[in-house]
């Protein structure tokens, strides 16, 4: 147990030799790594925080049109509902 | 062409787990290998910012996109009410419509006594046959 937790509590990165090289010491390079991929973590954020700002005011925009749009149905039901009415009277009415 | 020259020399270096460089590559997606180690070694030169100071803007943009996630759940929500109701008012209308003009066309045949009637009769058919573009 002792043993497997300690291979699981290190890792292995293989670094190409020339940037180990340019960089000097691994610790610069772990750091370097660490603040790379954080970099890129908070791009990515950005860009889902932005789409989700994009796709919500989206549908706020269809929240503003849609009761117009709803109420212009409702009054074209009704008429059709009224012309409903109107041509059972006449379809029964006697010849 | 030797293929071996071509290769990249690779050192392998010891990470400790408690760095926490495995989790935020989880977090990012990313395998850790040589050249997207050496794309984050650039990105790291390039970042002006201390190591603190990311991570706590990753801690921030991680709360910002939950509440945006939770007010756009909201939000959907509510643009799901409305659009089933459009939904549900535009089949509404079609059906309508078409059993209308399916009257409209038994209505056709017949003729009336009055004129007021006639006119009606007239005025339906232009509404549901002639110009049937009523929606």
């Amino acid at each position: 147990m002792r043993l497997t937790y300690a291979r699981r509590s290190s890792a292995k990165l293989s670094v190409p030799e020339d940037l180990y090289e340019r960089i000097g010491t691994q610790e610069k390079i772990v750091q370097l790594v660490k603040i790379g991929l954080l970099s890129s973590i908070i791009a990515s954020l950005e860009r889902e925080v932005d789409d989700l700002v994009e796709r919500k005011k989206a549908l706020e925009k269809h929240i503003v049109e849609l009761p117009d749009e709803i109420e212009r149905l409702r009054k074209s039901l009704e008429e059709l509902l009224q012309d409903q009415k109107t041509l059972e009277i006449l379809l029964n009415q006697r010849r | 062409m030797n293929v071996q020259a071509q290769k990249v020399s690779l050192k392998r270096i010891t990470i400790n787990e408690s760095s926490g460089i495995r989790e935020l590559a989880t977090k990012l997606d990313v395998l850790l290998d040589a050249e997207s180690i050496r794309n984050m070694v650039e990105l790291g030169m390039e970042s002006t910012c201390p190591e603190e100071q990311l991570a706590q803007t990753v801690k921030e943009l991680e709360e910002r996109k939950k509440r945006l996630e939770s007010d756009f759940q909201k939000v959907a929500g509510q643009f799901n009410k409305l659009e089933s109701k459009r939904v549900g008012l535009r089949k509404q209308i079609s059906k309508a419509f078409a059993e209308n003009r399916i009257r409209v066309f038994h209505l056709c045949a017949r003729s009336f006594s009055s004129e007021r009637e006639e006119c009606l009769r007239d005025d339906l058919i232009r509404k549901y046959v002639a110009y049937s573009k009523l929606l």
